[in-house]
């Protein structure tokens, strides 16, 4: 309740001082919205050419990812801004305050803001996610349905750990914005190989994508097991509550080392 | 709430198996409801102690204990009762009105209704905070927003303040007024104050004990007027002087 | 001249000054080219159908040129801009006896040599490596050096307007990243033009993009007659004109406003 009250709280004040600069948010929305709309066209183009891709129809494949980013938008909300900021942080000796409030460091900087600039991304990935599901026959037991509401949360969690994990390392090189811009960036970020099904890549990036940043299961895996294709691994569709579970049980770690790392050392 | 310090240790790992002991077995105690200057040169281990104190670090050896409470098992119930107010680095939202940064302080730190309002308006009264509540920081003065600062550490009655360099860069007049409200604030509700500073006068009229700390190790620990007659002399801007000045001579010894 | 030499020399002095971020960026082009890479192959190898614009092998050739392309023609000339002329630094740079787009296009040229170095070089070898074949068609290989400066000078003149919008913008950013989305899709830096569908095409054909990626990249990989060739550097020629127009107009208006204004 208290949390639940800080959080609203929090928020309010957020974006009351965004809105201060009410010109340049509406700004922001609309670049992000131009910035992900051009990414769909892009992929539009590209099946504008070809019917499928390792066996995937467009639909398909567009069902996959937007399912994926869904998820990693959401997480992105809470994640992102702290987790991009913390070498920034620490460089200016901001983090130090943090230490001195009454809530964890985390829980205090995921709840004092919220990353706005995801909406566009949610808003068009939940209108291309209903448009591809449209055209999909799936078959919606109950079973599926249950498994598919399991996985978008094992997703978030994973998102939300990888996120932590890059973050954390800001507590000894303070330059993750880098490793952080290597995974998520929109363009060269190695998130953006799980747009596609991982078997167009070599067995190396399948393995990297699985166990080691375990992107695949935001979406590869659950969803092509839902939607009955020929998986790498199939047995792997129901492992992502699994996945989620040990990301986040070694972000949590990890983080816990950082901070106790940061706790003796300092900047 | 009183602070103990005992035989207090801090060595930073540099590269290549390089170490410097920033804090050398410090120990002090400071009792509820004093006001103590925090003094030493640029590099003496001052700020890895404070941020011991704060509970930033970790010490590597010995303790501190607030009011018998430890960081290592009651860090939240410290940290309730703890202010910190650094002067470079503010806590308030930048780009929002101060009201609502304290209204968020008072939830975060359950302030109840009637306690609020009595700090308000004590606040108004001495730092004339009402003048400018409904402005966001970055409209404000420097001085302006040091009140603010302090008002924001202030509001849910910490039983403890850190002040690190309050006066930084702030006009005689706003000193003067951030001094008579922390003076009063100690008297009012006791509130044990840490200051740190270079500026001799906020020393001069705010601090009855002093603790002064250089490479690492603590060299005085007492009264203003003790070390004023061991020096026989008023003028405690000189009397730091020749401290640092032994300091750096190494052979930094009082009493 | 010297002074522009230095000023190349300052480009590439301040580019080389974060090494520590150079892996990590050209880290990001080895992934980047990658998943190009897969994709495209992926794609032409679970489809045989015809309508396809390009061949499979033109597909690859064109996508990894134009990665290798973008390693030195990705510049910051937009940044530095937006940056002198919000902090107002810009007041100190026109009293400099130098002309402030050559002073910029000196650093420019400074950093794609550092970048040149930097990235270029190791990708290509990374590419000779582990790509067996031919990346360009040898006889045009002359024009298509030519069509690369030419788009390097529209790919300059570009950056310099939209940088020059700080003199009216307050918030620069969105602008700069709506502009770089539909730059990635537009250039053909991303997906061959040829493969656009028509509508798309036809609103590219008013656009300088394509003259800065899918022109230069084309003439080097596909092959084409003389003429044809002429006419896709004739496009060039006609987008530099334009673009140095329209930044001439957006200098001297700019210029006005900020003497209006006072710096």
């Amino acid at each position: 309740m208290y949390l639940l009250k800080m959080y609203r709280h929090f928020v309010g004040i957020y974006m009351k001082g965004k809105l201060a600069y009410h010109f340049s948010l509406v700004f922001e929305l609309i670049a992000n919205t131009i910035q992900i709309g051009v990414y769909f066209a892009g992929f539009m183009v590209i099946f504008h050419n070809f019917d499928n891709i390792a066996g995937w129809t467009q639909n398909e494949v567009l069902f996959m990812f937007t399912t994926s980013w869904l998820t990693y938008s959401l997480s992105c909300f809470f994640f992102w801004s702290p987790m991009k900021d913390m070498g920034e942080l620490i460089r200016t000796g901001k983090f130090d305050l943090y230490l001195t409030k009454p809530i964890g460091p985390m829980l205090y900087m995921v709840l004092q803001q919220f990353q706005y600039t995801f909406i566009p991304r949610l808003v068009l990935s939940v209108f291309f996610w209903i448009y591809s599901m449209s055209k999909l026959s799936i078959n919606w037991t109950a079973g599926n349905i249950a498994l598919y509401v399991i996985n978008m949360i094992s997703a978030f969690v994973i998102f939300s750990s990888i996120t932590v994990f890059t973050g954390t390392i800001s507590f000894w090189t303070i330059k993750s914005e880098e490793i952080v811009s290597l995974l998520t960036n929109n363009n060269h970020g190695l998130k953006n190989y799980t747009d596609y099904p991982i078997t167009i890549y070599g067995k190396g990036i399948s393995f990297l994508l699985t166990f080691v940043i375990p992107y695949a299961f935001t979406g590869y895996y659950p969803v092509g097991h839902l939607l009955g294709k020929d998986l790498l691994h199939p047995e792997y569709a129901y492992l992502s509550p699994l996945m989620a579970l040990i990301a986040g049980g070694a972000a949590y770690l990890f983080w816990t080392i950082g901070l106790r790392h940061y706790n003796s050392a300092g900047a | 709430m009183s602070i103990e310090v005992n035989n207090l240790t801090k060595i930073y790992k540099l590269k290549r198996h390089q170490k410097k002991t920033a804090v050398n077995n410090i120990s002090f105690t400071i009792p509820t409801g004093e006001i103590v200057g925090f003094i030493g040169p640029n590099g003496a281990g001052k700020s890895t102690t404070i941020k011991m104190m704060t509970g930033i670090l970790i010490p590597d050896k010995g303790s501190i204990s607030i009011e018998g409470l430890s960081f290592k098992k009651n860090r939240k119930q410290i940290m309730m009762k703890t202010g910190v107010v650094f002067g470079q680095k503010s806590v308030l939202c930048w780009d929002i009105p101060i009201i609502d940064s304290l209204k968020l302080f008072k939830d975060m730190y359950r302030v109840p209704d009637d306690v609020y309002k009595e700090n308000m308006a004590s606040f108004s009264e001495i730092l004339g905070l009402d003048e400018f509540i409904d402005q966001p920081p970055r409209l404000l003065s420097l001085g302006q927003r040091m009140k603010a600062d302090l008002a924001a550490s202030l509001i849910y009655n910490p039983d403890i303040l850190f002040l690190d360099e309050p006066t930084i860069g702030i006009d005689v007049l706003s000193k003067e007024r951030i001094r008579q409200f922390i003076k009063k604030i100690n008297e009012e509700r006791h509130t044990t104050i840490i200051l740190t500073t270079h500026d001799v006068s906020d020393i001069e009229s705010l601090c009855e004990k002093m603790i002064i700390i250089d490479k690492g190790s603590l060299i005085y620990d007492g009264t203003l007027p003790n070390l004023k007659s061991i020096y026989k002399t008023t003028d405690l801007e000189e009397i730091i002087k020749s401290i640092y000045l032994a300091g750096e001579e190494k052979y930094a010894k009082i009493c | 001249m010297r002074k522009y030499v230095d000023l190349a020399m300052i480009g590439i002095k301040e580019h080389t000054a974060y090494l520590n971020s150079v892996w990590a960026n050209f880290l990001a082009k080895v992934i980047y080219l990658y998943m190009q890479f897969a994709l495209w192959n992926a794609l032409f190898n679970s489809n045989s159908g015809s309508n396809i614009p390009l061949s499979h092998v033109e597909t690859i050739r064109y996508i990894i040129v134009a990665t290798v392309i973008s390693t030195f023609m990705e510049c910051d000339v937009i940044a530095w801009i937006n940056g002198q002329i919000q902090s107002g630094d810009v007041a100190n740079q026109l009293i400099r006896p130098i002309d402030y787009r050559f002073m910029i296009f000196s650093k420019h040229i400074g950093t794609s040599a550092a970048r040149f170095m930097m990235y270029t070089i190791p990708l290509g070898i990374l590419i000779a490596v582990f790509y067996r074949g031919d990346l360009f068609i040898k006889d045009q290989l002359v024009y298509g050096i030519i069509s690369i400066l030419l788009a390097y000078m529209i790919q300059f003149l570009y950056s310099l307007i939209i940088g020059l919008m700080a003199f009216w913008l307050i918030v620069t950013w969105p602008l700069n990243m709506l502009l770089a989305a539909i730059y990635k899709l537009l250039s053909g830096s991303w997906i061959p033009t040829v493969m656009f569908p028509e509508l798309l095409t036809t609103i590219n054909m008013f656009l300088p993009f394509r003259a800065i990626y899918a022109i230069p990249v084309t003439v080097i990989t596909t092959p084409m007659s003389f003429d044809n060739i002429c006419e896709n550097l004739g496009i060039q020629l006609i987008w530099l004109v334009v673009l140095f127009s329209l930044s001439e107009v957006t200098w001297i208006v700019g210029k006005k406003k900020l003497v209006v204004q006072g710096g």
